[in-house]
C-alpha cells in the first residue's frame, strides 16, 4: 500500500501554476510571445483585479516579466513568460502527464 | 486529455483573434496591385522588395496600435524557428533554379514561345498561393483558406486557357481581380471589427491617473 509521504513525493505538481486561473493566464502566454492585459482579459474571461492578482503571485516566482509602458500617453502593461515560467509549465505538463498516465 | 490539441487550439484562437483586423487581407490586396508593375518593370522588384520588407510592416504596426490594438489588446505571436537547411531543400532548390535558368534560355532560343510563358504565369502563380493557404490554415485552424489557393488556381488556370485575352493582358487581369478582391474582402472585415469591438477602456487607465 503506498503511503501519503509516498504519494505526495511521486507527483511533484506546481501548485503556482495549477490554480485554475493561472493556469489559464500561463497557458494563454505558452502560445504567444507577449501579450497586454487587455488581450489577456478577453481570452481568460479574467476581470482585471483577478488578473492583476494572479499576475503579481506569477511574478513574484519569476514566472512572467512584466513590462509597463505608455501608449497614446495611457499606462500599457505587457506580460511575458520568462524562460523559467516555460521551463516550469513544461514540468507542470509532464507532471500532469504522470497523474493521468495510468488510467484506462 | 490531448494537451497539444488543446495548446494548439489556443494558438489557433490567439491568431484568429489578431487577423479579423483585415490587415492581411489587404496587404494581400497591395502585393497583387503592384504585381503587373513588377513583372512588366523588373528593375522595380529591389524598390518594392524594400518596401514590403520594412515600410509596410512598421506602417501596419502603427495603424493596429491606433485602431487595433485598443479593441482586442496587443498580442505578439510566437516567431517559428527557421526551418532547417536538409538535404532535399537543397536539392529542391537547384531544381527550381535550373527549371528557371533552362526556361529562360528556351525562351531565349525560340523552343518555348514568350507568349505561352506569359498565359502561364496566373496558374503558375495560384499553385504557389497554395503555399500561405496551407500556412494559414496551419496558424488559424480554418480550413476556408484552403479556398484562396483553390480559387487562385482555378482562376490563374482559366485565364491562362482564355485564348480571347491578349497575352499583354492576361496577367494584369488577374492581378488586379485579386488585387480587388483582396482589398473589398480585407475592407469589409475591417469595418465589421471596428464594429464589432469597441474600443475597451482599460482599468490600467484609472489606476494609472491614481
Amino acid at each position: 500500500m503506498v503511503s501519503n509521504e509516498d504519494r505526495e513525493s511521486a507527483i511533484d505538481i506546481d501548485k503556482l501554476i495549477h490554480e485554475p486561473a493561472r493556469l489559464i493566464i500561463m497557458t494563454q502566454l505558452y502560445v504567444v510571445e507577449e501579450a497586454d492585459f487587455i488581450f489577456l482579459m478577453r481570452q481568460t474571461g479574467l476581470t482585471w483585479g483577478n488578473l492583476s492578482s494572479h499576475m503579481s503571485k506569477l511574478e513574484e516566482a519569476g514566472y512572467i516579466e512584466v513590462r509597463k509602458e505608455f501608449l497614446d500617453k495611457k499606462p500599457h502593461t505587457i506580460l511575458k513568460l520568462t524562460p523559467k515560467g516555460r521551463e516550469s509549465f513544461r514540468e507542470y505538463r509532464k507532471a500532469m502527464d504522470e497523474v493521468f498516465k495510468d488510467l484506462p | 486529455m490531448n494537451e497539444e490539441q488543446d495548446l494548439k487550439k489556443i494558438e489557433h484562437e490567439s491568431v484568429r483573434e489578431l487577423m479579423q483586423d483585415g490587415f492581411t487581407e489587404i496587404m494581400a490586396g497591395t502585393i497583387f496591385l503592384f504585381f503587373p508593375v513588377i513583372f512588366a518593370r523588373p528593375y522595380f522588384v529591389p524598390i518594392f522588395v524594400i518596401f514590403y520588407i520594412f515600410f509596410l510592416p512598421h506602417f501596419v504596426e502603427v495603424v493596429r496600435k491606433k485602431y487595433v490594438y485598443p479593441r482586442i489588446g496587443y498580442v505578439k505571436l510566437r516567431e517559428e524557428e527557421p526551418p532547417k537547411v536538409t538535404a532535399g531543400v537543397v536539392i529542391t532548390v537547384i531544381i527550381m533554379i535550373a527549371a528557371g535558368i533552362i526556361l529562360i534560355y528556351s525562351i531565349s532560343i525560340g523552343i518555348i514561345s514568350s507568349d505561352l510563358v506569359y498565359r502561364c504565369v496566373p496558374a503558375f502563380f495560384g499553385l504557389i498561393m497554395w503555399a500561405p493557404s496551407v500556412y494559414l490554415k496551419d496558424k488559424t485552424g480554418q480550413s476556408r483558406y484552403y479556398l484562396f489557393g483553390a480559387l487562385m488556381t482555378i482562376t490563374g488556370v482559366a485565364v491562362a486557357l482564355a485564348d480571347f485575352l491578349p497575352v499583354e493582358i492576361v496577367i494584369v487581369i488577374y492581378s488586379l481581380s485579386w488585387s480587388a478582391a483582396f482589398f473589398v474582402l480585407g475592407i469589409t472585415r475591417a469595418v465589421l471589427f471596428i464594429r464589432k469591438c469597441p474600443v475597451i477602456e482599460s482599468p490600467e487607465d484609472d489606476s494609472g491617473e491614481q
